[in-house]
């Protein structure tokens, strides 16, 4: 077995476990598997970590001379998501974890693995570009300011199951371990910022990438518009939210929608099929 | 055994009769003091709550009733009709008794936290007083920890039960921790009174009240440090306020749909909590359905407060066996007592035969008095050390006669030591009857 299969099954058993982990704190009234839990995803995250190094020198390796970076397919792609979603989550986001949040988070780590088991076909024009330190930097940062956007999106969803529950009136006890939903809604908005800092640096140095590479700050393709769309409209979101003072639901309901668009900008643009980003998902 | 406990509680006896018979906080040290004068009463604990009085001690029988006597004294009961509601228990029923109400389950909301703090206040005042001694001491001692065994591995506590608590639960999910929320209350009802409380002691902020008297509105606000306004005013209190507790006697809705509809465009959506207690109902079930508005009313907290009750029994069985478990390791102990007399007759037998032989052979050893000293009693320890874990092992059992039969016939045990009576023994003894031959070893 390759280092790097054995490393991805590692790394997939341990968010699984995690998982278990915390769906067994869920439904017991003493918070024993908690802090095990968070264990787990912490470990899995350290073998993703190493993963991505296998994944990055294997191909190095084998083809001397180049450096790789492993978002050239789908199942690379899909897998490095997976992992800047572990490190907002573990790393920016440290003191705000609860036991209802690595409920959701978990799954979608080991769901996000999934593609990384089977072979895609690599886009050759990223290839040549990995040796240039913007464009490291504005793959890196549009990863992480995707996963803020997902760990946003996750948030608001548990904040509308829980505004549900309260209205419906539903046993205190199938929602007794959320957090408030205060709580939530400054998570939702903290990882909204988080993303808009960290998607505003992708955009900035992308655009330094292309004006050294191709003479020009823009690359008129459907993912570069996106992603400025995107960004443009978390921007009111936080503009409404921030100074403008709007709450509750509403807010969290545009949030959720917005989300729409981050899906459309890392997924849906590639079915395009035009442009330098064909495959860069 | 020869425990006793005479009292009555919420089960049986009416309100009427608790309260005659319920010592204040102030009597209670009084009560512990008169009971001890009561003779053949050796050690004695009083539990008084509005749910239950409860006289415990340690006594012949007959007992029972010098502290029905007593009771009546105390209170002066004469031609009240206390005593059929009083019930009686002896024995080892004391301790699955006590075991049982320490551990919430003869509470009138089962599960209650309130009286583990209630009978751990009453343990202290009495042990100060010098009223408890071996028996009793290491019963309420043992039944606390029954308690908070049966509240930390069973959910027998969980989900709030109360109005004023269940509001606190809610508020909580909707806000996180109360840090400074603000509380409005319409009307002065006493239940919008103790939830705001529960509030307030949650971390509640400023709170303002408004009654169509304004002089209630204002004894009330003196009371918790609240602002006092005219019920006029209600309306723009609301838009600043987090938290709403209603209990006007309104025969009418007087919070409407469309009113807090536009106040909320106005608060921009801010959640705004509506605890509405008062019957007929004061705020306008509509309310309910506007987005970010929480609308509870009285029925509504029932509902919860009933759900989590039947969650709450169904942990009575859990509880039980805790609660068995812990009388078990109560009647353990209690059984081993009665080997304290034995194991200090048989320590001083071996004392005589070392003393006799020491006399005999101290010129052999002139110097070396310590150290001889020192092996002796270490000997002696050894010798005795599988003897006292077999009467140990025995207790568990409930065989300890047969062993303490054999001692005392293979040692001739009668010939040596004091002859105390397991009475005496159990009061010179608070923990463990083989102390005084770790105390004479060590």
């Amino acid at each position: 077995m390759e280092l790097t299969t054995f490393l991805l099954f590692t790394v997939m058993g341990l968010y699984f476990l995690a998982f278990v982990l915390f769906v067994m704190e869920f439904v017991s009234t003493e918070r024993k598997h908690f802090r095990w839990a968070n264990r787990f995803v912490e470990v899995g995250f350290l073998a993703h970590t190493l993963l991505i190094f296998a994944q990055t020198f294997s191909v190095s390796r084998t083809v001397p001379s180049t450096f790789h970076f492993p978002v050239t397919t789908l199942g690379e792609a899909s897998g490095f998501f997976a992992w800047s979603l572990a490190f907002v989550y573990l790393i920016l986001l440290r003191r705000r974890k609860s036991e209802t949040f690595g409920l959701v988070l978990a799954p979608v780590l080991v769901l996000f693995l999934i593609p990384a088991f089977f072979p895609y076909r690599a886009n050759p024009n990223l290839q040549k570009h990995f040796h240039d330190g913007y464009f490291l930097l504005h793959i890196l940062s549009a990863f992480f300011g995707y996963a803020s956007f997902a760990l946003s999106f996750i948030a608001s969803a548990l904040y509308l199951t829980l505004d549900r529950a309260l209205k419906r009136k539903v046993p205190f006890t199938s929602y007794h371990k959320f957090p408030s939903l205060e709580g939530l809604e400054r998570f939702i908005f903290r990882t909204i910022l988080w993303g808009l800092l960290l998607l505003g640096f992708a955009i900035v140095s992308g655009a330094l990438w292309t004006k050294s590479a191709f003479n020009t700050f823009i690359l008129r393709e459907p993912k570069s518009i996106a992603s400025l769309l995107t960004w443009g409209a978390y921007l009111v979101i936080i503009y409404f939210h921030e100074l403008r003072q709007a709450k509750g639901k509403r807010i969290v309901l545009v949030s959720l929608g917005a989300f729409v668009l981050v899906l459309f900008t890392f997924l849906g643009t590639s079915m395009f099929q035009t442009g330098l980003h064909v495959g860069a998902w | 055994m020869d425990l006793v406990c005479i009292g009555l509680s919420h089960k049986n006896c009416p309100v009427e009769i608790r309260e005659k018979i319920a010592f204040s906080e102030s009597a209670l040290s009084q009560a512990l003091v008169k009971m001890r004068e009561i003779d053949g009463l050796r050690e004695c604990f009083v539990l008084s709550t509005c749910n239950r009085v409860e006289l415990y001690g340690r006594g012949f029988l007959g007992i029972e009733e010098s502290l029905v006597r007593f009771l009546a004294d105390f209170h002066e009961l004469e031609g009240c009709a206390y005593r059929s509601y009083l019930y009686q228990y002896r024995g080892r029923e004391v301790a699955e008794h006590l075991f049982r109400v320490a551990s919430g389950l003869e509470s009138l909301v089962v599960g209650e936290n309130e009286i583990y703090g209630q009978i751990r206040r009453a343990f202290r005042l009495a042990n100060e007083l010098g009223s408890l001694d071996s028996i009793l001491y290491q019963l309420i001692e043992r039944a606390l920890r029954a308690g908070k065994r049966v509240r930390s591995e069973t959910k027998i506590s969980e989900g709030a039960v109360s109005v004023s608590s269940i509001a606190v639960e809610l508020a909580e999910k909707i806000f996180g921790k109360l840090t400074g929320e603000r509380v409005l209350i319409l009307g002065t009802g006493k239940m919008s009174e103790l939830t705001m409380k529960h509030l307030v002691k949650a971390g509640a902020g400023e709170i303002t009240v408004a009654s169509r008297t304004y002089e209630r509105a204002l004894e009330l606000s003196q009371k918790h440090g609240a602002k006092p306004i005219g019920f006029d005013g209600w309306l723009s209190a609301l838009r600043t306020s987090d938290i709403v507790i209603s209990s006007t006697s309104a025969p009418h809705s007087i919070v409407k749909f469309e009113d807090v509809k536009a106040m909320m465009i106005a608060r921009r959506h801010k959640p705004l909590f509506f605890i509405d207690i008062a019957v007929p109902r004061d705020v306008e079930p509509r309310v309910g359905e506007i987005d970010d508005v929480y609308l509870y009313d009285i029925d509504d907290l029932k509902t919860v407060s009933e759900e989590n009750l039947h969650l709450r029994k169904k942990e009575i069985s859990k509880c039980e066996a805790i609660v068995e478990h812990e009388l078990e390791l109560f009647d353990q102990w209690y059984e081993f007592l009665e080997a304290g007399p034995v194991i200090q007759k048989l320590t001083a037998y071996f004392d005589d035969i070392v003393k006799t032989e020491m006399t005999k052979a101290t010129s052999k050893f002139k110097g070396k008095e310590r150290e001889l000293e020192t092996l002796i009693q270490k000997i002696k320890a050894g010798l005795l050390h599988i003897p006292i874990e077999e009467l140990k092992e025995s207790a568990k059992t409930g065989s300890i006669e047969r062993y303490l039969e054999t001692l005392h016939s293979l040692f001739r045990l009668e010939e040596h030591g004091p002859t105390e009576t397991k009475n005496e023994k159990k009061t010179s003894e608070r923990d463990d009857p083989s102390a005084s031959f770790t105390k004479a070893h060590s």
